[in-house]
This record gives structure tokens, sequence and C-alpha cells, in this order.
């Protein structure tokens, strides 16, 4: 257990700065997952975090305790933490047991303790009767598990996990996700997790760190960074998402949004927004209705009409794009709601499910 | 101790390659009284030097164009057709460049020398010829000898470029209704050509530096290169200034040459990397199959049977004349070099305690280079690629006229010593040392390390127990790669051995110069021996295609 802080840390290559003034703290035993698209600086951050890589500018903190600064860089060895890499990185030339037990050895604990741990964490991650086998031998998920062995047996304070999961197929990912979480809350050992699939980052996280272009642009709740987004970015690599061009009407907590000529929608306007400021709306497909245009609902100020331009049939919803508020939004409705493509329909938009973005 | 180990391996590399490099430079200036531009003014007025320079180009030119019309097709016949047999032809190809082309030229002298030769003497016998129909002493000798040595450059890199093609470009044409050779012309040797003519540059360049077929072959019809010339300018007094004038120019060409096969092989984007695992469609060659492989037989009877069986009948006989006469064989040969000659016997042990020393040293230098480019952000680490593939671009005897200069002087006297030679063998070795252990790393996963780092171990042990084991192959075949050729070593020995210093090839040289030919094939006999017994290991360690990754990768 370790509480983590990083301030206005750095890294350039060359001109690019990798990883731009990330400021995070990660509590004990947390969850912690950074996620953005390849080359947005996670990984460069998970690095520096292990020691591999020697920061720029700025600090990294362990319970107060500095691991890292551009003068001073704790090497990765003397950092009691663990770290699951991608590859795995399962040493081909060891068996099973002897991947394990490194750590202990290298430790020099006597010999009989080190049988003893590493039998129990082989059967804790499921690879029990495998000390012998060598990494060739092993499956994909199974090299995955000796590889958290070989990071828990040490008993980490810290886990560092690179995109552990993204070389399995789809049915194990999802069992290896479920137990990654069981094995974190087990432990409570602070685990940091870098990803790009936004599903694994809010199926297992504490909080998540959106990173784009070596920034942090939201740090929250996985469940706050989905659906109130802080800016436009955030909103666009969490998933599907309508962009509505509107103006503040009237701020504060019951104020309204204009979008085009015809809805003028009543929502919480967030602080920062004043009266005839350009907003962005942000709605998800699935927080989209369709109806017939005519009959109940009536026209109010939160639907639009429109019509149907593109139908996708999908199995547990249809996708639709729809011509409405002279944008196309997408919209995700159940599959027993059926319009044909050219039909006219009516759009409404839950506003309580609106975020409201800055327009820069 | 990472600064330290990666630091000194840093140090020795400048030492053993950079240092004489600018000694090069500096005697090439240096006159009696002062800086001076006259040994290059010699250089390029005089048309005997004038003349040197050209015959050295000339050699190596039609070297390379000769290699190109051996290697390539022999390439297509393994790479792309269904000849038979094609695990004979890469264990030829890797024995004709483990041959010590001295040897061969030896071996050649006395198969078609004008007047004794064999060969020669058998034809004119059996066809009643007035003039002897071969002479061997000639420019087109010094090609066809240096050719058998040489030719491997480019079937390699062919070899290499058909593998990484991917088949379904060739098949795309296929299914457009092209045929075979239209296929072949359209998309095929287009595809190759870099590699052709990056194989052809190399050979061009070892060509220029093989100091022994030209001494052998050519003086004796006074035909100078540019080795021989230098090699004329250290009887004493030597002359410094244009000795260094002149292995500049050579270090000009194959500079040049070396930059220029980069470039070629650096435009990647003809050769596509994906076609591995996919299955070349082979062409059948029906009734073609036996004149195929007939080809094949005839470069290994030139390059391997021929000069192999005459040095080996010649090594038991009394009079080499008469070998093919004589019913007699002799031990006494190899009693003489063996346990008469001192001289003999200290040259196997001083070649075999070089090779050894070198091959460890160069191997161990030359992975530390390669980890420090590959694994580390040390400011410096391409210059030090770099500068350890200079060698390449330096002739054996180049090296040594740069060496010597460096090494003369107080406070470190090395010349006259045998560490002198163990300096010129490591900087000769150090690049195919750097490649192979280039090789070896980029196959390991930096977080195989990482991983070690993280769970607790510091640098070195990390690097020990974790990164060594996984490179050892490669780092064992690197070393035995070096230990065959550095076993042979010639054009940098024949300048700066003394008494008590020979090595073997400098001790065959000897005895050959002095007309010992029956002793001089004993002595070519054990080196063979030795040679091939350590291919076969090589070959048991990194597969048949043992050369594949210093000479592929040589320029690249």
């Amino acid at each position: 257990m370790a509480s983590i802080s990083l301030q206005g840390l750095t890294k350039r290559f060359g001109p690019v700065a990798a990883v731009d003034g990330v400021e995070l703290e990660i509590h004990h035993g947390e969850f912690v997952t950074l996620l953005g698209p390849s080359g947005c600086g996670k990984t460069t951050t998970l690095r520096l975090l292990a020691g591999f890589l020697t920061p720029d500018a700025g600090r990294i903190l362990v319970d107060g305790e500095l691991y890292s600064s551009r003068e001073r860089c704790l090497p990765p060895e003397r950092r009691q933490m663990g770290m699951v890499f991608q590859s795995y990185a399962v040493w081909p030339h060891r068996t099973v047991f002897e991947n394990v037990a490194f750590g202990l050895q290298v430790r020099k604990r006597p010999a009989v303790e080190v049988r003893e741990r590493v039998g129990a964490i082989l059967k804790l991650v499921g690879l029990q009767g495998l000390d012998d086998r060598y990494a060739a031998q092993l499956s994909g998920g199974q090299q995955q598990r000796v590889a958290l062995a070989r990071s828990l047996v040490v008993e980490p304070r810290i886990l560092l996990l690179d995109e552990p999961l993204s070389n399995l197929d789809a049915k194990l990912r999802e069992r290896m996700r479920v137990e990654l979480k069981q094995l974190q809350r087990r432990t409570g050992i602070t685990f940091v997790y870098v990803t790009h699939d936004q599903a694994e980052a809010m199926a297992l996280s504490d909080r998540v760190a959106v990173f784009r272009d070596g920034r942090v642009h939201q740090y929250a709740a996985p469940r706050e960074v989905y659906e109130r987004p802080a800016d436009k970015v955030v909103a666009d690599f969490m998933g599907l998402v309508n962009f509505l061009d509107g103006v503040v009407e009237s701020p504060g907590p019951a104020g309204r949004v204009r979008v085009g000529s015809a809805a003028a929608l009543a929502l919480d306007v967030p602080p920062w927004a004043k009266a005839g400021d350009r907003v962005w709306l942000a709605i998800r497909p699935e927080d989209l209705y369709l109806g017939p245009t005519a009959g109940p609902p009536s026209p109010g100020p939160d639907l639009f009409t429109g019509s149907v331009c593109e139908r996708t049939y999908l199995g547990n919803f249809i996708d639709y794009h729809v011509e409405a508020a002279g944008v196309l939004l997408r919209v995700q409705a159940h599959h027993a709601v059926v319009f044909e493509v050219g039909a006219a329909v009516s759009v409404r938009v839950d506003p309580d499910r609106c975020a409201v973005i800055r327009q820069e | 101790m990472r600064l330290l180990a990666l630091g000194s391996a840093a140090a020795a590399l400048v030492a053993v390659v950079a240092l004489p490099l600018a000694w090069l430079v500096i005697g090439s200036f240096r006159g009696p009284t002062g800086p001076t531009l006259e040994f290059y003014r010699a250089l390029l007025t005089s048309p005997e030097n004038y003349r040197i320079l050209l015959n050295t180009l000339l050699i190596g030119a039609a070297v390379a164009g000769l290699s190109a019309l051996v290697g390539v097709p022999m390439a297509w016949l393994v790479g792309r057709s269904d000849m038979p047999g094609k695990r004979a032809v890469w264990t030829l190809v890797s024995v004709a460049y483990a041959t010590p082309p001295f040897l061969s030229a030896i071996a050649y002298v006395m198969l078609l020398g004008p007047n004794a030769g064999l060969i020669n003497r058998g034809l004119r016998a059996l066809l009643g010829l007035a003039e002897p129909p071969f002479n061997i002493f000639s420019v087109g000798g010094m090609v066809f000898v240096i050719t058998l040595h040489v030719f491997p450059f480019v079937f390699l890199l062919v070899a290499g470029a058909l593998e990484s093609l991917d088949p379904a470009l060739e098949q795309s044409a296929q299914i457009l209704g092209a045929g075979r050779l239209r296929t072949l012309r359209f998309v095929t040797l287009p595809m190759v050509t870099p590699a052709i003519l990056a194989g052809a540059l190399l050979a061009f360049v070892d060509s220029l530096s093989l100091f022994g077929p030209q001494a052998i072959l050519g003086v004796p019809a006074r035909i100078h290169t540019v080795p021989t010339k230098i090699y004329a300018l250290f009887s004493y007094p030597p002359r410094f200034g244009l000795a260094s004038a002149l292995a500049m120019s050579l270090v000009v060409v194959t500079v040049l040459s070396l930059y220029l096969q980069h470039r070629v092989l650096g435009r990647r984007g003809y050769v596509t990397m994906t076609g591995k695992g996919a299955q070349p469609h082979l062409t059948p060659l029906g009734a073609w199959r036996i004149p195929a492989l007939a080809a094949c037989a005839a470069v290994f009877l030139l390059a391997v049977a021929l000069p192999y069986g005459v040095l080996l009948g010649v090594s038991f006989s009394q009079q080499w004349a008469t070998v093919l006469e004589s019913r007699t064989l002799t031990l006494k040969n190899y009693s003489y070099v063996l346990f008469e000659f001192s001289q003999t016997r200290h040259s196997i042990l001083n070649s075999l305690g070089l090779a050894t020393a070198a091959a460890t040293l160069a191997m161990g230098v030359g992975t530390l280079i390669a980890y420090l480019d590959l694994r580390t952000a040390f400011v410096g680490r391409r210059a030090l690629d770099y500068l350890s593939l200079v060698p390449l671009g330096l002739p054996g005897i180049v090296l040594s006229v740069g060496l010597i200069q460096a090494w003369i002087r107080p406070p470190l006297v090395l010349y006259g010593t045998i560490w002198i030679l163990l300096v010129a063998y490591v900087a000769r070795f150090v690049p195919f040392a750097v490649r192979s252990a280039n090789t070896a790393i980029r196959q390991v996963d930096p977080a195989l390390e990482e991983a070690a780092r993280i769970a607790g171990a510091p640098w070195l042990a990390a690097v020990w127990r974790v990164t060594v084991p996984l490179i050892r192959q490669g780092m064992l075949s690197g070393w035995l790669l070096i230990f065959i050729p550095a076993l042979r070593e010639l054009s940098a020995s024949v300048l700066l051995f003394t008494s008590g210093t020979e090595t073997i090839a400098v001790a065959i040289f000897q005895l050959y110069e002095e007309g010992y030919f029956e002793a001089t094939c004993a002595l070519a006999v054990l080196t063979l021996g030795l040679t091939l017994a350590v291919l076969a290991v090589a070959r048991r360690v990194a597969g048949p295609r043992v050369w594949e990754t210093p000479l592929q990768r040589a320029g690249g």
C-alpha cells in the first residue's frame, strides 16, 4: 500500500514533450487507470513511475518520499514496485517457478520460504502444477498469470500494469479483468494501469486519468468521466458522442441553452458559462429517443424533428443516423423502435443527460 | 557499474579504431620537415601509382560483375526453383567464404601456373598445344580466384531479399496473365536489384583488400595493386608518407562504396518484409534441373574441390610437380611443419592464441557497443556504432599502416610485439561482432531485462541473468565467425609481424615465397582442417546459413 504523487511531471523526447506537466494524486490501495490513445504519454508516465526513465521536470513522490526528479532517480530495483508488461516479459530461458522465484532470490530469501511463497502465489493465480514449464509451453493467458505472479510474489507496494490484457482474446480478457479487480481488492496494493480501451478502464478503475498529448484532461471516477466529460477530447475518447452547438440563454443551476432555432433545453449550466456564450452539448447516442413526428409527446423545447438517413441493425440495438437541428445525430434505439430510411422522426433529448462543454 | 562497463567498451573502440585512422591521416601529411602535400602529389602525378590504383579498381569491378553473374542465378535457383540439393548449395557457399583466399591462390598456381601448372601440363599433353592455355599470373587470374571467395556476398544478399519478398507480389503478376519470365523481369528482378547492387559493392570492397591473391598472382607478373604496393613500400627503409597516402586512397574508395551500398539498401521500401511464412511458388525446372545442378557443381569444383584436392595431394607428396605421377605418399611435410621447423610450429600457436583472444575481446566490446546503441539513451551511441563499422572500410594492410605509426613510438611501443597483432585483429573484426550482437540483442524484448530490474535486480545482475543467457547463442556464433577469419588473417599480419610473432598465414606466405610448396600445402591443409572444424561447430550453433548475419548486415 502506498500513495503516489506526480507533480508537474515532464518528459521530453527531442523537441516533443511526451509527458507535459502531469499532476496526479493516487491514494493508498486505489486502482487508477491511465487512459488514452497511443502516443498520449500514458506509457511514458508509467515508465517514469517505474524508474526506467528520468523526468526532465517535476517530481514523483511515494508516501511523501522523493522517488524521481531531474536530479535524483531511484533505480527501478529499489522502488518496491511490481510491473506487468504488455508482452508479459516472461523469461523464456527460465521455468515458471524460476520466473516467479527470481524476485525473492534477489532479495536473498531462504529457499524454504521461496518455495512456500511461490507455491502460494501460483495457487492464487491458478497456475499450480505448472512450475516446471517453460514460457514457450504456456498459453497467452498462462504467461499473463506468470507475469502477475512474478510481480506479486515480492509483495510490492505498487503494481504497474502496461496494457496487460491487450494480447488476450476477448473472452479471456473479460475473465482476467474480473480477476484483476478481485486481486486488487484482496491484496490492497495500489494499482496503476495503462490502457487505450475505455471499456476496460471503466470496468476496472476507481479513478481514470484521461491522457492526450502528454496532458491529463480529466481525472475522476469512471462514471463522471463518461457522463460529465471535462472537454471535447474526453467526451470523444470515452465512446460515441453527439455534439450540439448551443448558446447559453440563462446561466446557473436552472439555466437554459438554446440549440438551433427550435429547442431551448433547461439544464444545469456550469458556473463558468455566461449568457451568450457558445457551448457544446455532449450527449451519448443511447440518451437520445426517437418517436413519430405526430402524436404524443407533443413537440416541446427538448424535441427536434428530423429524418432518418441511415439505419444499421446491430442486434441488441439499432444504430440510426438522423439529420436534425442541422446536424447529423447518432442515435442508439431499442431494437423494437423501427423507422424506415427517409422517415420523418422526432428526437427527444433528456436535458439531464447533456454535458455542457466549453467551446474553444 | 553500468557507466564503467559501457565507457570502457567505448574507450577500447576509440583506441583500436579511431587512433590508427587518425595516424593514417597524419602520416599522409607528415613530411620530414613539416606538413606536406608531397605524398598526395606523388600519388596523383606518378603514372606508376596512377596505374596501380587503376589496376586495383579494375580488378574490383570485374570481381563485382563476375560475382553477380555467379551469385544471382544461384540465389534464384535456391530461393525460387525446385532444384534439388539446396542445402548442399548453402554448404558450398559457407565453405567458399571460409576458405582463405590466399590458399586458393596458391592452389591455382599449382593448377594453372603457365609452365608447371598441373592442368596446363595435362591440357598441353592432351591437345598437343604449343603454348599453355591458361596463365594464372594475370589480371584474369586474380579476378577468377578472388571471385571464388567473394561471390557469397551477392548470393547471401540476394537469397535474403528473395526470402523476404512477399510471394503475393509475384503471384499478383501471374494472376494478371504474366508468364514466369515476365514475372521475373517485371517483379522479382527489380525488387531484388538493391540486394544485387549491395552484394556486388561488398564484393568490390572486399576484393580491394585481399592482399594474398594479389601478391601471389599479381606481383610475379609485375601487376601491382594498392595493397601489394604498400607492402613493397615497407621494405627497408619504410616510406610511411607515400604508404599512408596510398592507404588513404583505398580508404576513400571503400568508404564511398560502403556509403553507396548503405544508400542502396537504405531504400527499404523495395524489399517488403511481410512475406515471411507465405510459401513462394517454386518454378519447376523440368529438364533444366540437370544443367542448373551442373552449374552449381561446377562452382563447387572450382571453389572447393580443385583447390582442396591439390593442396591435400601435394601435402602428402615428395615433389609437388610430380604429384599425379607419384605412387608414394609421405608424411614428412607434416612432420616438418609440426615438429621440425620451429617457426611454423609457433606460428600455429600464435594464430590459435590470437584468434581466441581477438574473438573474445571483439565480441565483448561489440556486445557492449550494440547494447549501448540499442538499450541506452547514451549521447554519442550512434557515433560509436558508426565507428565500430569503420574497419569494414579499412583493408587489413591499410589498418596496419595506421597501427604501426600509432604504436611505434613511446610511451607504449606495441610494434614488434604480438599485442599489435591483437589490436589489429580486434579492430578488423569488431564490425562482425557488433553486427552479430546487434542482431541477437534486437531479438530480446527489452521488457525481459526491465522485468528483472523492477523485480529488484541491479543492472549488472539483470543483464547477466536475463539478457546474456538469451543472447548467448548469437554471441557464440559471432565468436566462431570471428575466430575463422582471424585464424588465417594475412593482410594486416603481413606488415605487423616480426620474428617470433609470425602467424599461420604469414608462415604459409613465407614458405610459399621460398618455394617450399609441399610444406606450404601441409600447413595449408592443417589450416583448412581447423577452419572447417570450427565452421562445422558454427553451423551447428547458428544453422547452415552461418555467414548471413555478419555478411548481410555488414554494410547495413
